[in-house]
């Protein structure tokens, strides 16, 4: 029987490249006469079957080697002694003739099984393809494939998938079973054998991921996405082409968007760093199915950083808990991978030497694993909010942000449940909390010079002359990424001031030109729509002040400034927003 | 500078780039970065020093493993402690020698508190040097050597082939 290829996983698909109808119309046929005969090889019970076809079944698992991580101790290790086989969950399965043409194509079922039809007495090989497929239509749909960065096709889009496949065989003449199994390729001391189990390691995270969100939401339709790794693939910023991919991270934009896992043996590997994969995937949700304002960059525990990365980064290690059940963030690295980079315990509030708040991504991932957690919150609560209202909202996406909208749609034990979580925080709760943080007030554990760049959150932009000097501050982090260094405006639009605008930005006079890695700008949005995005990247001989028409409609917007020197001393910029006559 | 916007939504950039405002979401890690002050290419069998910049926390204690990859040769201690000034910033100068023509790495491991990040340092040698310059858009970069064999789906998209065990 051939199967469509938009049927529900869990069911094992098959499309058998042949005349399909008429093989049908035979086998009703002949179903008439021979009810115990199968058809395309469907019947029988070993010995010879009806027809030109039989059936070729089997199941499809890869090596998956677990991570040995506790934070007390805090290790964290590939364990390569517990390895076991896993089922391939969801990847596609292709019989090939001599010529590498595909004779039947379908998908693993969630327990790694197939079943494919194909001509009698013909050699063939059996392969899998690391592709998770379903076919757009009426219901959910996907589409997640791992491929190779550094393959040739790379350049121009067309990157290599990875695929396992077996030995040739004949498919003989009765029904016949063939199993295929992924290897990690370890030898005891490295990775003396191909890494064929990597691939699939990586895209079983995903499928994890996807079967959290489908739980509850089974008509999601997940944008395509491929996932770049290679045995090159190492910490090191350059040329992606050859594995320099800085570190595993969510790119997105347009330029080869995606996942780009770590796979270089002995300096660090993430195929099987399962929270790590998951973070990443946790990205590619916040883009697709909901909406980050992250402005991205370097993150760490301790970090005080832009409320807009915390969240981010705290969404996606709480994510990674959230999606395998497990509240311990692994991460590992060095010499056999042998050591621990990173190991979190999303139960565990942030390191009491670290300022709790909004702006700190231990934090939140604390926040959002609990309110996992609890029975008066859970997933659907979190995934509802994500989708909707966080997508939507006119502030930029922060925990305060979601925590607002999360209220509004959870149970009142479910809004003590927040509210405790934000008071043990430092945060503004109850009816006290909007999207804005506007009654947030400064935390004790900040730096007391940080204040006046931290709150208020945003603060209302004046229109019309003569501007606003706007200054961020280094004292709170360097990056330009930390907290304090972007500052926040709510700029109002109200109906009778709709129209076009002239927005000028204006260095401070006598500011030094900007250096290499300084970078200054301004970003107004609307929703995570841009409007305006003003950027000047050192090293930049003259100023950068400038002048540009907006059309605004009514609305609020928000607007981010950052003048980002690294010198140690804090730059302002005026900035003035006047409505054309 | 006048500039006048024809379309809502479109962005502006002064110069290319990465925009700030569409970073890249790394994976979490140790609040480190090491870069090489330079990218001289080393000349094949001499010992060089090469300039790391480290930044951290400010005031904090940098736990540093150098672990060279084949083709190069690490002559320094294998491990130092580094100390980053009060804006974060600390130097090392390991000593390394390229004994093969080619593109090498030397990994850094930082460890700063519990946390650690592992960092590839990009050496050049010999010829490699003079092909490296084609990464900055000059031209092709050569293939990597591949784990697989080449193959190709029924809708044409390229595979990479894996060996399986049945």
């Amino acid at each position: 029987m051939t199967f469509k290829d938009d049927m529900p996983l869990g069911l094992a698909t098959d499309r058998t490249h042949s005349p399909s109808g008429f093989r049908w119309m035979v086998c009703m046929a002949l179903a008439l006469t021979v009810l115990l005969a199968g058809c395309d090889g469907s019947g029988g019970s070993g010995g010879t079957v009806f027809g030109p076809n039989v059936q070729l079944s089997g199941r499809v698992t890869y090596d998956s080697v677990p991570v040995a991580a506790s934070v007390t101790p805090y290790v964290a290790y590939l364990d390569y002694a517990e390895t076991v086989a896993r089922p391939a969950r969801g990847v596609q399965v292709a019989v090939i003739d001599d010529d590498g043409r595909e004779l039947a194509l379908g998908a693993a079922d969630a327990d790694g099984r197939y079943v494919l039809t194909v001509p009698k007495n013909t050699p063939v090989r059996l392969r899998a393809v690391a592709r998770l497929y379903q076919a757009p239509g009426e219901g959910a749909s996907w589409d997640f494939t791992i491929r190779d960065n550094t393959s040739p096709g790379y350049a121009d889009k067309a990157a290599s998938i990875y695929a396992v496949q077996g030995e040739a065989f004949n498919t003989g003449v009765a029904h016949l079973s063939r199993d295929l199994h992924a290897a990690s390729g370890w030898t005891g001391a490295g990775y003396g054998n191909p890494r064929s189990a990597a691939p699939f390691a990586i895209l079983d995270q995903i499928f994890t991921g996807m079967q959290k969100v489908l739980a509850v939401d089974q008509d999601a339709v997940f944008a395509p996405m491929n996932t770049y790794w290679s045995i090159h693939n190492r910490s090191a910023n350059g040329d992606k082409a050859i594995g320099e991919i800085g570190t595993s991270h969510w790119q997105p934009g347009t330029d080869h968007p995606g996942l780009y896992i770590l796979g270089k043996e002995d300096s660090d590997t993430d195929e099987y760093d399962t929270a790590v994969v998951v973070h990443e995937w946790g990205h590619y949700f916040e883009a697709k199915f909901s909406r980050s304002d992250s402005v991205g960059g370097s993150h760490g525990g301790g970090d005080l950083l832009d409320m807009r990365v915390s969240f981010g980064e705290g969404w996606g290690n709480a994510l990674a808990g959230m999606v395998r059940d497990d509240p311990i963030y692994a991460d590992t690295q060095g010499p056999q991978q042998s050591k621990g980079g990173v190991v979190m315990d999303l139960n565990t509030p942030a390191d009491p030497a670290d300022p709790p708040g909004w702006f700190n991504e231990a934090s939140v991932q604390h926040m959002l694993y609990q309110m996992y957690k609890s029975p008066d919150i859970g997933f659907r609560s979190i995934y509802e909010v994500m989708i909707g209202p966080q997508k939507d909202t006119p502030a930029y996406t922060s925990l305060f942000s979601f925590a607002t909208y999360l209220r509004g749609v959870v149970d009142g034990a479910g809004q003590g449940l927040t509210d405790t979580l934000l008071a043990n925080i430092g945060m503004v709760n109850g009816a006290k909390l909007d999207i804005w943080g506007d009654e947030q007030t400064y935390p004790g554990s900040l730096a007391a010079d940080g204040e006046d760049f931290v709150v208020p959150v945003y603060r209302d932009f004046t229109l019309g002359a003569p501007g606003e000097r706007i200054c961020g501050t280094y004292v709170l982090g360097k990056d330009y990424n930390k907290l304090g260094r972007f500052q926040f405006r709510r700029v109002t639009i109200d109906e009778a001031g709709a129209g076009d605008y002239t927005l000028t930005l204006d260095e401070d006079p006598g500011a030094p030109p900007l250096e290499e890695d300084e970078l200054a700008g301004l970003y107004l949005t609307s929703r995570g729509v841009s409007k305006l995005e003003l950027e000047f990247e050192g090293p930049r001989a003259g100023g950068y002040s400038s002048t540009v028409d907006v059309s605004l409609a009514a609305g609020v917007y928000t607007m981010a400034v950052i003048d980002q020197r690294e010198d140690g001393t804090a730059y302002c910029q005026t900035v003035t927003l006047t409505k054309k006559p | 500078m006048k500039i006048q916007y024809l379309a809502m939504g479109i962005a502006l950039f002064a110069l290319t780039g990465v925009s700030h405002a569409h970073g890249i979401t790394p994976k979490p890690g140790a609040a480190v970065a090491v870069q090489r002050a330079d990218e001289v290419p080393l000349s094949i069998g001499v010992q060089t020093r090469l300039d790391l910049r480290f930044t951290g926390r400010p005031d904090s204690v940098l736990s540093i493993e150098y672990r060279p990859e084949d083709g190069l040769v690490l002559h320094s201690p294998a491990t130092v402690q580094l100390r980053s000034d009060l804006r974060g910033a600390a130097t090392d100068a390991p000593t390394v020698e390229a004994v093969t023509d080619g593109v090498h790495y030397l990994n850094v491991f930082v460890t700063e508190g519990a946390r650690s990040r592992a960092i590839s340092i990009r050496v050049t040698a010999g010829k490699a040097a003079r092909d490296a310059r084609k990464l900055d858009g000059q031209g092709q970069t050569e293939a990597l050597p591949s784990p697989g064999t080449s193959g190709v789906t029924s809708q044409g998209e390229p595979l990479i082939i894996l060996p399986a065990a049945e």
